[in-house]
């Protein structure tokens, strides 16, 4: 398959291909790896801490115990307003109920086992999600660059003309630079479908709140919670009196015998304590992309309802898609190992993009050690950033400073090998400390996790 | 995945197939239409089949496998390729200036308002103003609402490509100015404003 486009257009669209691909380069390929990485959140928590009480299910009745048990330590503090237990399944068979304050697992009992400790599951979280930027602003400019990988497939498609008719062809052994060009140009073929998916629901995630902000200004009079009530469900009153604690166990037992199929994944509380009080299930859909179903609870256990984001309206559905779809939870741990080589794939499209360019222009006659230099250090740089500071949350605790340690290096490790070793490459250099790291670091897990 | 429809796995099976033709298919000497169109029409086949076996997710995990097998090619053929001797394309991006040439910094600058900033902008407009038809012709808030989400960064990372293949200013400002104009209206029709 040849796709016929004129000379200019794809001279053209190089250019373009090339001035996005350098404008997003470093943080796109940080986005892509922690992306990457990422798929194994759940493992991840597994592995910092291995103590926690594991379950294959728990009983209602026990969650119950469990929430007045939790709520009972907050006397004393400002009323929480949203309870969650993280239900136990698969990927992650653990009861872990979280609070406005704190977080705790629970074990099958429903007796307090201790604090949830999984910092750096979720400081790998926010890198992926809004490059650790507390706020909207991470996440929107986290959506930005899945516009731009848009925008890079397309260029790329309409750059190389005999991209798809030289889709099986891998030249590694070439040097001067063909090996390269073709690792990009078939990986980016192969993971195109991936990769465009990826791309369009990750923006979606991350531009969500700009496009709400949008729908609420204009039709909704601004108010942003009533552009997302159509789709995701609204909020009800609180009503701040006080009340009996909201049973949780009777809308649980209910959804284990009216839909045995569905597994919840979550259950909420809102507004615990208070006559305003309700509780909301989200349980998971066998074979669907969907998250989750959402069903609500009145107080007394009395079924009200669900959203419909299984049966509702379409765009319901296309919304409670993006995040399985994106995060590859919807298949096992199949589904997750192909999401890793996929994206693992998309991060090295990403920095031989940078390569090539950078070796176009030395076949041209331009000499750029620093420039060069620099992209070795964000391409080793970074995950030996990754692994250092998870080293650091093995060897420190809960408590490491894994966001200063993980962007101080991020940005220290290019800018010493350009000012102080760009040569000889700094490549080979970073490649043996990322493979010690690496080592370092699963000694240290095992030992952990022996220790336990 | 163990109570998988049948009609996922044909699918998926046809979606491997479609990958084995198409590389065979772009293997030979000439191009074949019939070839092409064989390994093209198994992937279509594979996909509403998966679809209609277990919806979107069906087709998630079907894509999945013709992914992987593509994979497992490359790496075969990365495995089994000998040493050439082709020399690498040393062809200009005109990302940036080379020696001697002017930096234009103004107009780089201008390009990135126009293609970022802007795009989204009129990207924006032209998911409201989506939102806005929808909500005349009838559509629910949900699915308007939603449509309205997903354009937003289609659009736009469409709208930012289109611009950068201009070769005039005008034209930028001219496919600029059209879709935001269009979105506008269709929102004030829609009684928004």
């Amino acid at each position: 398959m040849t796709l016929a486009f004129s000379k200019d257009s794809v001279q053209r669209a190089l250019s373009a291909h090339a001035a996005i691909g350098l404008l997003a380069s470093a943080l796109l390929y940080l986005i892509c790896l922690t992306g990457s990485v990422v798929v194994f959140y759940q493992e991840w928590q597994r592995i910092e801490q291995p103590g926690a009480p594991e379950m294959a299910a728990i009983d209602p009745d026990a969650v119950q115990r469990a929430v007045v048990a939790v709520l009972a330590t907050e006397k004393g503090k400002p009323a929480t307003t949203h309870l969650y237990v993280h239900m136990p399944v698969d990927g992650l068979p653990r009861t872990t109920i979280t609070t406005d304050h704190q977080a705790f697992h629970v074990d099958a009992d429903g007796r307090i086992a201790g604090p949830e400790e999984n910092a750096w599951s979720e400081f790998l979280l926010g890198a992926h999600y809004a490059l650790n930027i507390p706020g909207l602003v991470g996440m929107t400019i986290v959506g930005i660059f899945g516009v731009m990988i848009l925008a890079l497939a397309l260029s790329g498609v309409v750059a190389h003309p005999r991209i798809f008719r030289d889709a099986f062809r891998l030249r590694v052994r070439d040097s001067h630079g063909i090996g390269l060009a073709d690792w990009h140009n078939r990986l980016s073929v192969w993971t195109l479908p991936f990769s465009l998916a990826m791309a369009l629901t990750g923006a979606m995630i991350g531009l969500g709140v700009v496009g709400a902000y949008g729908l609420a200004a204009a039709f909704y009079k601004n108010d942003v919670e009533a552009a997302y009530a159509p789709i995701f469900g609204d909020e009800a009153k609180p009503d701040p009196n006080p009340a009996p604690l909201a049973t949780v166990a009777a809308p649980l037992a209910w959804i284990a015998t009216q839909h045995p199929q569905v597994r919840p994944t979550y259950v909420i509380l809102h507004d615990p304590g208070t006559r305003g009080q309700h509780v909301q299930i989200v349980a998971e859909h066998p074979r669907r992309l969907i998250y989750g179903e959402t069903y609500e609870f009145g107080a007394d256990g009395s079924y009200h309802g669900k959203v419909g984001l299984s049966d509702g309206h379409m765009g319901q559905q296309l919304a409670a898609s993006t995040y399985n779809l994106h995060f590859g939870n919807y298949g096992g741990l199949l589904v997750k190992l192909a999401y890793l080589l996929f994206g693992l794939a998309l991060t090295v499209v990403v920095a031989t993009g940078t390569s090539i360019w950078l070796g176009k222009r030395q076949r041209r006659g331009l000499r750029e050690p620093r420039l060069r230099a620099g992209w070795d250090g964000v391409i080793w740089g970074v995950p030996l950033a990754l692994t250092l500071t998870f080293l650091a949350r093995i060897v420190i605790g809960n408590g490491a400073p894994m966001i200063a340690i993980f962007w101080t290096l991020t940005v220290a490790i290019p800018l010493l090998t350009m000012i102080i070793r760009p040569e000889p490459r700094p490549k080979r250099l970073l490649q043996r400390l990322l493979v010690a790291a690496v080592v370092a670091s699963m000694a240290a897990a095992t030992a952990g996790v022996v220790a336990v | 995945m163990s109570s998988t429809a049948p009609l996922v796995w044909i699918g998926t099976a046809a979606i491997v197939a479609a990958v084995l033709q198409l590389r065979r298919a772009w293997a030979l000497p000439r191009r074949s239409a019939v070839q092409n169109g064989i390994g093209w029409t198994l992937m279509l086949a594979g996909t509403a089949l998966a679809l209609a076996g277990d919806g979107a997710w069906g087709v998630a995990v079907a894509s999945l496998g013709g992914m992987i097998v593509a994979a497992l090619l490359l790496a075969h053929a990365g495995w089994t390729a000998r040493p050439g001797k082709g020399r690498a394309s040393a062809r200009k991006a005109h990302m940036l200036p080379e020696k001697g040439e002017p930096r234009q910094i103004g107009r780089r600058l201008l390009t990135f308002l126009l293609s970022v900033p802007l795009a989204f902008a009129a990207s924006l407009l032209v998911a409201l103003g989506a939102r806005a038809l929808a909500g005349l012709a009838g559509w629910n808030d949900a699915d308007g609402n939603a449509m309205a989400l997903l354009l937003l960064p289609l659009l736009w990372g469409i709208l930012a490509f289109w611009l950068l293949m201009q070769t005039h200013r005008r034209a930028q400002w001219a496919w600029l100015a059209a879709p935001a104009a269009t979105g506008l209206g269709l929102i004030w029709i829609g009684g928004a404003l």
